[in-house]
């Protein structure tokens, strides 16, 4: 077991496999891609109350056997992604150390889950990358460009002012905070060679 | 050359504002009052307007005068506003209308002194004309919160506890505004090209405005 990559959970792949090992292969393939498709995403659960009700029925598995399942296999695509497994090594691993069975009709269900996790790993590993680990993160920037022409103290100006609105999203709660700020012509000269030096550091970064 | 009275309003507007004609006339009131007083008034109103000094300086030297010269604050006070207010009504118009005769000429009409209306024209003309206004243009304006200060810091994400390996840029921004509020944030890649493309595109169409037909029309 300890050769497996999935060491730090085998206790839980264990209690769930034989349920994996009886489910019916199509429905089965079709609750891969639904959980791969979710895996990784922050604050989203992967079933409803009312669709687990439904996979209950329809696979005629207590609503508990089923969540424990659904955790399963979204473990193994986590861990999978964490150490970016070749899908061979993955399909030995569920095979020879996880149990899942071996005989040639049922070895399809390490199969599927193989398969499934060579289309989707790309993306689940995407979505890992752009998790945001800061309380806030810039969701949009929106900006006017305005021109002054008068004022109290001035009858006559051209004035031209830029103003921008950051939209800031607290992660947690989801709530987006607007700040509005305002540059003339010089101010955002300034602003723009700071985003410039940055980009160079960008760029030296890459090469 | 037609008289300029008539095809010209005077600088301060086609009524003579009350703050003006109550000057002028405590003016007549406190004959006592001797010219290098008022010259430092004058001065005083200068610097007010450019906001070098706090409101305080000025009423204590109108306080010093009251004592010395015997005169009632509130007096003072008049002649004192007065001056900033003509001031504030000169650097009104496009620095480009207002011409010295014709300022002078409307300082006559008001029935002020010549040696005051030198001085005026001293200051309106003299070594501090484009500072007063550009004070007059940028400072007594409503402006939403500034950027005073923009840190940024860039990392590089090695691992996370959801990836073993992963090699990715992780930007970070401080914005320090000038209405007391620090946010801290990062920013995605994609967001920062973006705002980095948005940036570019404003000071572009900024620079284009001076170029627009329509704008033409607010040439100073």
């Amino acid at each position: 077991m300890s050769n497996s990559i999935f060491s730090d959970g085998s206790s839980k792949i264990k209690a769930c496999v034989s349920h994996i090992n009886s489910l019916n292969e199509i429905k089965f393939k079709k609750l891969l891609q639904r959980i791969a498709e979710k895996t990784g995403r922050q604050n989203e659960t992967i079933f409803t109350l009312d669709e687990l009700n439904k996979l209950e029925s329809a696979f005629e598995i207590s609503a508990d056997n089923i969540k424990q399942m659904i955790e399963t296999l979204e473990y193994m695509f986590l861990q999978s992604a964490y150490h970016l497994v070749k899908p061979q090594v993955l399909l030995n691993d569920l095979v020879n150390e996880q149990n899942f069975d071996e005989n040639k009709h049922v070895l399809y269900k390490a199969k599927l889950v193989v398969e499934q996790w060579s289309s989707s790993a790309k993306e689940i590993v995407e979505r890992l990358k752009s998790t945001h680990i800061a309380s806030h993160s810039l969701s949009d920037v929106r900006w006017t460009l305005d021109v002054g022409i008068s004022q109290a103290s001035k009858s006559k100006v051209k004035r031209p002012t830029a103003i921008y609105e950051f939209q800031l999203k607290n992660d947690q709660t989801q709530e987006i905070e607007k700040v509005q700020t305002e540059f003339n012509k010089e101010e955002l000269y300034a602003f723009f060679e700071k985003l410039e030096s940055i980009q160079s550091q960008l760029d030296a970064l890459m090469t | 050359m037609p008289d300029h009275r008539s095809y010209q309003d005077p600088f301060y507007g086609w009524t003579i504002p009350k703050a003006v004609s109550l000057c002028v006339q405590t003016l007549k009131e406190c004959s006592s009052l001797p010219f290098p007083a008022i010259q430092k008034f004058i001065a005083l109103s200068e610097s007010q307007i450019l906001n070098e000094q706090s409101s305080t300086t000025a009423l204590d030297h109108l306080t010093k005068c009251t004592k010395k010269y015997d005169i009632a604050f509130e007096k003072l006070l008049i002649i004192y506003n007065g001056f900033v207010t003509i001031l504030r009504l000169a650097l009104k118009p496009p620095a480009a209308f207002l011409k010295p005769d014709i300022f002078k000429d409307d300082l006559r009409d008001l029935k002020f002194s010549e040696e005051i209306i030198e001085e005026f024209h001293n200051i309106l003309f003299g070594s501090k004309r484009d500072q007063l206004y550009l004070t007059a243009q940028e400072s007594d304006r409503p402006r939403l919160s500034l950027l005073k200060s923009f840190d940024w810091n860039l990392d590089v994400t090695l691992t996370t506890a959801s990836l073993s390996r992963c090699v990715e840029p992780l930007l970070f921004f401080k914005f320090q505004t000038t209405g007391n509020r620090t946010l801290t944030f990062e920013v995605p890649i994609k967001k920062f090209n973006e705002l980095r493309y948005n940036t570019a595109l404003l000071l572009k169409e900024m620079e284009e405005i001076d170029g627009k037909q329509t704008l033409k029309l607010l040439e100073t």
